[in-house]
């Protein structure tokens, strides 16, 4: 092993730059794609209005709760003031806390909790709505309370000249067919929106993490390419240990090599983040470096020039984040199909899982590969 | 002693090498020759395990070609027709990442008096900027780290200057006649077949090489 990883070292000299360059670019762009991409969002708030006629705990913890959704831009008002705003299409939507709201609640009763006014400019109302339902029904504590918004929804017509009277008048019910979409603002691994981490918790860290971890991967693993060419492959089987055992060595040393990386990444992001961390996670992400590297090497494997390699290693990996979720929520596609979720070994790590079937089969394709002997004496 | 009995090996359809016997003692410079596809890679490349015996037998001493192609590989040293070296090392790294993975441990003074040995003197130079004879020399030069018995070269001198040329022809026949090394290897150059080889073999059935090479009087065997 030690003369594996002196020839390795060799040819890691010669590549320096390149080689800093893979392993930094996980940890460093997925801090300026969350940094920047928040930076952005905040830009980018829905603003709602938000009157409140209860005053009582629970009116204020709701209240609380959607102000601290990253998605929502929240202004208190009376209301009065938001609907003249409404109009305006200075505001999205208006939310009304009614007077009562605790009571209503535990007394499970439907009527007059949360009032919500729209105007026909209102773009963002289901998702905000949807939200502030789920927050809701956090509080009535079961689904008990499971359509109350969607039951006080009035429509605000902003064509006509209007009364108070008449916009309850020409109130549209609007029922929603679909259950209170939690996805809308979450990707996996869902953190709960806190004081701190205000406007970061809506993005997957680390399925982004986890996407330039794959290309990295990916671009690291040339080696495999150019240890194979015919010429090198010749010298190479000819040598002390076998062909396989050479590249098996090397795959090891490139796995703790990454695997180091993986470490001071995750807790570097967590820190950066606020995010909480735990064992179970590490266990998952050394589960998902171990996958990503035996995909990395079977798929090299494969290929006798580089450039063909990279140009193939590209849209494979970024098929595998889209599909696996960790770029855009998949759970739509995967609801309809579930054999959705097993096509990329990015579900399993962004649900936390440390056995996947990707690893299982994998261990079993490498073994195999490792084992089966070949034409050649190699 | 290397004997080889009734060797065949076909590609599909297509026969390559035709039931081929011959033998080499110890310390004889062995000449392959024949037209481009007789078959002259197709048999070094047996010779040095890297192509599966299929029919026939090849003992060296002792050794079994099918049984102990591991132990085999250690006597054996071979230099592939393609120059296999890393590009980007200088010569020194190519030599250390080969002794590394070698059979044998070599000190860097070794290393580098083996290339001296050759006239290859430019230790720290990278082998993308050698001229084509230096990087022939380090290629033979790599293959010789594990102080190997028998040495197969496919076309070892090919395309290079008339100096490299007579320098590695010079030194390969050193290594037979003084340190008893078994050389077998191939050219089209027949000036340099006719003055270093003891014996040829001509494979194929054109007979323009055996009736050139007679003519200067040397023995020609067609396998
Ligand atoms: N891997 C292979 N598969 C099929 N045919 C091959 C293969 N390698 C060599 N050949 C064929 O075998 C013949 C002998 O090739 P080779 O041994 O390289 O000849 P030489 O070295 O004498 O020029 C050629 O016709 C070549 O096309
Ligand atoms: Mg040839």
């Amino acid at each position: 092993m030690k003369a594996i990883l002196v020839t390795r070292l060799l040819h890691w000299r010669k590549q320096m730059v390149s080689l800093l360059f893979w392993l930094l670019l996980p940890i460093i762009a997925t801090c300026m794609f969350v940094t920047t991409a928040n930076q952005w969002q905040q830009d980018t708030q829905i603003p709602i209005g938000l009157v409140v006629e209860d005053n009582t705990a629970m009116a204020d913890k709701l209240s609380q709760s959607i102000n601290d959704n990253p998605l929502i831009h929240v202004e208190k008002m009376n209301m009065d003031r938001a609907l003249i705003e409404l109009e305006q299409h200075e505001l999205d939507s208006v939310f009304v806390i009614e007077d009562g709201y605790q009571e209503n609640i535990q007394n499970n009763s439907r009527n007059q909790i949360v009032t919500a006014y729209v105007s026909d400019m209102s773009l963002a109302f289901t998702p905000v709505k949807e939200a502030i339902a789920s927050y809701v029904q956090r509080d009535a504590g079961s689904s008990r309370a499971a359509h109350i918004v969607d039951q006080m929804v009035q429509r605000y017509d902003v064509e006509k000249n209007w009364t108070w009277d008449e916009v309850v008048a020409t109130s549209n019910q609007i029922r929603e067919e679909e259950a209170l979409l939690h996805t809308s603002f979450s990707f996996y691994n869902q953190v709960e929106p806190t004081q701190e981490n205000k406007g970061v918790s809506i993005w997957n860290i680390w399925g982004i993490w986890a996407t330039f971890a794959m290309l990295t991967t990916f671009f690291l693993f040339d080696w495999v390419v150019k240890e194979q060419q015919p010429s090198i492959k010749i010298r190479l089987s000819l040598l002390r240990m076998p062909f396989k055992s050479y590249l098996l060595r090397n795959w090891i040393i490139y796995l703790f090599l990454l695997g180091i990386f993986d470490l001071i990444n995750f807790s570097i992001l967590a820190m950066y983040f606020n995010q909480s961390f735990n064992f179970s996670q590490i266990l998952a992400i050394v589960s998902f470096r171990l996958t990503i590297n035996m995909v990395a090497f079977l798929f090299s494997l494969r290929f006798r020039t580089t450039f063909f390699y990279y140009i193939s290693a590209l849209p494979v990996s970024i098929f595998m984040a889209i599909i696996g979720g960790a770029l855009i929520p998949v759970d739509g596609l995967i609801q309809r199909w579930a054999w959705v979720s097993h096509l990329s070994p990015f579900q399993p790590f962004l649900k936390g899982q440390v056995v996947s079937s990707w690893l299982i089969v994998l261990l079993v394709i490498f073994s195999i590969w490792y084992w089966r002997k070949e034409r050649a004496y190699a | 002693m290397l004997k080889v009995d009734s060797l065949t090996k076909n590609y599909g359809s297509k026969q390559v090498v035709v039931d081929v016997s011959f033998e080499i003692s110890q310390g004889e410079v062995v000449g392959l020759v024949g037209e481009n596809g007789a078959g002259k890679s197709t048999l070094l490349n047996i010779l040095a395990t890297l192509i599966p015996l299929e029919e026939g037998s090849i003992n060296y001493n002792d050794l079994n070609y099918g049984a102990d192609h591991r132990k085999l590989r250690e006597k054996i040293g071979f230099v592939p027709q393609d120059i296999a070296v890393w590009e980007d090392f200088s010569v020194k790294e190519n030599m250390v990442f080969f002794e590394q993975l070698s059979w044998v441990k070599k000190s860097r003074k070794e290393l580098r008096q083996l290339c001296l040995d050759m006239k290859l003197d430019q230790w720290k130079e990278k082998t993308k900027s050698l001229s084509g004879g230096m990087k022939r020399k380090l290629n033979i030069a790599i293959s010789l780290i594990h102080d190997p018995d028998i040495l197969l070269l496919d076309e070892p001198t090919s395309g290079i200057d008339l100096k490299s040329r007579k320098e590695i022809g010079s030194y390969l026949y050193d290594l037979a006649k003084h340190n008893g090394k078994t050389i077998i290897y191939t050219s089209h150059d027949m000036e340099e077949i006719i003055s270093l080889c003891d014996r040829v073999y001509c494979i194929g059935k054109d007979p323009f090489y055996k009736e050139l090479l007679e003519k200067n009087g040397k023995s020609v065997q067609v396998l």
